[in-house]
């Protein structure tokens, strides 16, 4: 066969086989139905592919702003007794190492001045944990850490009765101790503060006393022992701080009163943290250098009033 | 001889029986994608498949195996096709992919042979039975030779492509599609007179 010749035959039967090949519909549906599965498969493993990372940006986007909101939340409704307070700018207390409880001195001392920017050498606190500040503490006064504000002590609030304030407590009844003073009526007695307790009372300081009277303050005594309960203010200053520690997170608001230069049950110096008709009023011992109580009340209040 | 050169894919085949404006059919296709991928697919499928079919076919060297690279390249191309249809000739596309597929394919599969045995036994010395079993005869022998042999002789004889055209598809160089072409004529040549001498020792 010449080589034309095969060119022209080869030409001829490949057109020819062209001619007689044909897709029938049933060979074009079954292409098509054949390669749609593999088609869906990669397609839908592509697509959730696609998605994965974009759905899990959103979702962390999502569980920040969440968190965020509860955080905030939380903090607001911390802080929410005393509104106008300045956010703590120390919300953490390093714990400290325990000293032996001031004595509590009724001797009437002599006008006090500002302490000093204090050495604080090693000045007593109510616990020797070293988990950080609490700022919420417990509403029941039997709670390990109860918050004091310039209204309230725990669940007990300025304004409430003997009756309110013992079952905002977690009492039966309180039990008015002399002085105007009336404590959980189970406290009764030297073994809670043989314990070292701190002493949380209410008061009818300046008011008309009586169970069924409103009393006016709340107040937190520092007990003899520094490790069985936490009283703290919402922005992080306890009962057994040093001094500085009021002006560190109070700044300016903190006020300086010095103690009377007579008369008084108990005289002593302190700062007062005025707010909307309350005063927080933290008392220090006799040198000045660390909050031996800690006081709510209608204003005014000094530190030598509402007295535990 | 008709060639034709476009869309990056290397010269574009000409399709019998399809108009010869493969860019006009390239912007009804690309305009088609936006419908959707998987009716462009069926619609494309459903337009050409018996030119893809024809040229499977062809490359493959018989009917069963041309349906099964057809089968196997659209499965393949189906999930990536935004792609095949972004392209500037789609179809050109589809039959690159069919060839490579096949060459591909070929490369890790033995090459079948046919024996004198295979040759039809429509063989009967009338002059139209002649040219008609002349041309089963190569049809099958085109069916034995190796993949690039037969897809160097397709693009020549079918497409009617140049060497230097045929190496672009083939991603060769014009001295080996010469080689390809030569060998697979030499072959062809050499089955052809041996069931010339088959033919007649039967005949006698």
């Amino acid at each position: 066969m010449m080589n034309r010749e095969l060119d022209e035959q080869i030409s001829q039967t490949l057109s020819e086989v062209a001619n007689e090949t044909h897709a029938d519909p049933q060979l074009v549906n079954r292409l098509i139905a054949n390669a749609r599965p593999a088609r869906n498969r990669v397609a839908t493993l592509r697509r959730r592919t696609t998605w994965i990372v974009p759905s899990l940006a959103v979702a962390a986007v999502v569980a920040v702003v969440i968190i965020t909101i509860v955080l905030t939340t939380l903090s607001t409704a911390h802080h929410s007794a005393p509104p106008a307070y300045p956010s703590p700018t120390v919300t953490q207390i390093a714990p400290t190492s325990p000293a032996p409880p001031p004595a509590r001195s009724a001797t009437p001392t002599t006008a006090h001045t500002a302490p000093a920017s204090t050495t604080a050498t090693s000045p007593p606190t109510p616990t020797t944990s070293t988990t950080p500040t609490v700022i919420q503490g417990g509403q029941q006064w039997s709670s390990p850490v109860v918050t004091i504000t310039d209204h309230s002590l725990g669940a007990v609030s300025v304004g409430m009765t003997m009756t309110q304030a013992a079952h905002a407590a977690g009492f039966t009844s309180f039990t008015a101790i002399g002085d105007a003073v009336s404590i959980p009526t189970p406290w009764q007695g030297s073994a809670r503060s043989a314990a070292g307790y701190p002493e949380l009372y209410v008061s009818h300081w300046a008011g008309p006393s009586g169970a069924a009277q409103a009393f006016t303050c709340v107040g937190a005594f520092v007990g003899t022992s520094t490790a069985k309960q936490v009283i703290t203010t919402p922005e992080g200053v306890r009962l057994g701080d040093p001094a500085s520690r009021i002006l560190a997170v109070y700044g300016s608001r903190a006020h300086y009163v010095p103690a009377p230069t007579s008369g008084g049950m108990d005289p002593r110096a302190g700062y007062v943290i005025a707010h909307n008709g309350y005063d927080l009023v933290f008392k220090l011992d006799t040198r000045g250098q660390q909050i031996v109580a800690i006081v709510g009340g209608l204003s005014p209040v000094t530190p030598s009033e509402c007295v535990g | 001889m008709r060639r034709v050169t476009c869309c990056g894919l290397g010269p574009t085949p000409v399709i019998r029986g399809l108009p010869q404006n493969p860019v006009r059919r390239a912007s009804v296709w690309v305009r088609e994608a936006g419908v959707g991928e998987s009716e462009a697919f069926d619609e494309f499928v459903r337009t050409h498949a018996t030119e893809l079919l024809r040229a499977a076919t062809l490359m493959s060297g018989n009917r069963e195996r041309g349906e099964e690279l057809l089968q196997d390249t659209l499965t393949h191309l189906y999930p990536r096709w935004d792609k095949v249809a972004a392209a500037h000739v789609p179809i050109a596309y589809v039959r690159q992919a069919l060839m490579n597929r096949l060459i591909s394919a070929g490369r890790s599969h033995r090459n079948r042979h046919v024996t004198l045995w295979d040759v039809p036994e429509r063989w009967d010395g009338n002059d139209m039975s002649e040219t008609i079993a002349t041309r089963r005869v190569i049809w099958q022998m085109l069916g034995a030779l190796p993949d690039r042999q037969r897809v160097a002789l397709v693009l020549r004889y079918f497409d009617d492509l140049a060497d230097t055209q045929i190496a672009e598809v083939l991603g060769c160089r014009e001295a080996t599609v010469r080689s390809l072409i030569s060998r697979a004529l030499a072959a062809l040549r050499r089955h052809l007179a041996a069931a010339s001498i088959t033919d007649r020792a039967g005949s006698e």
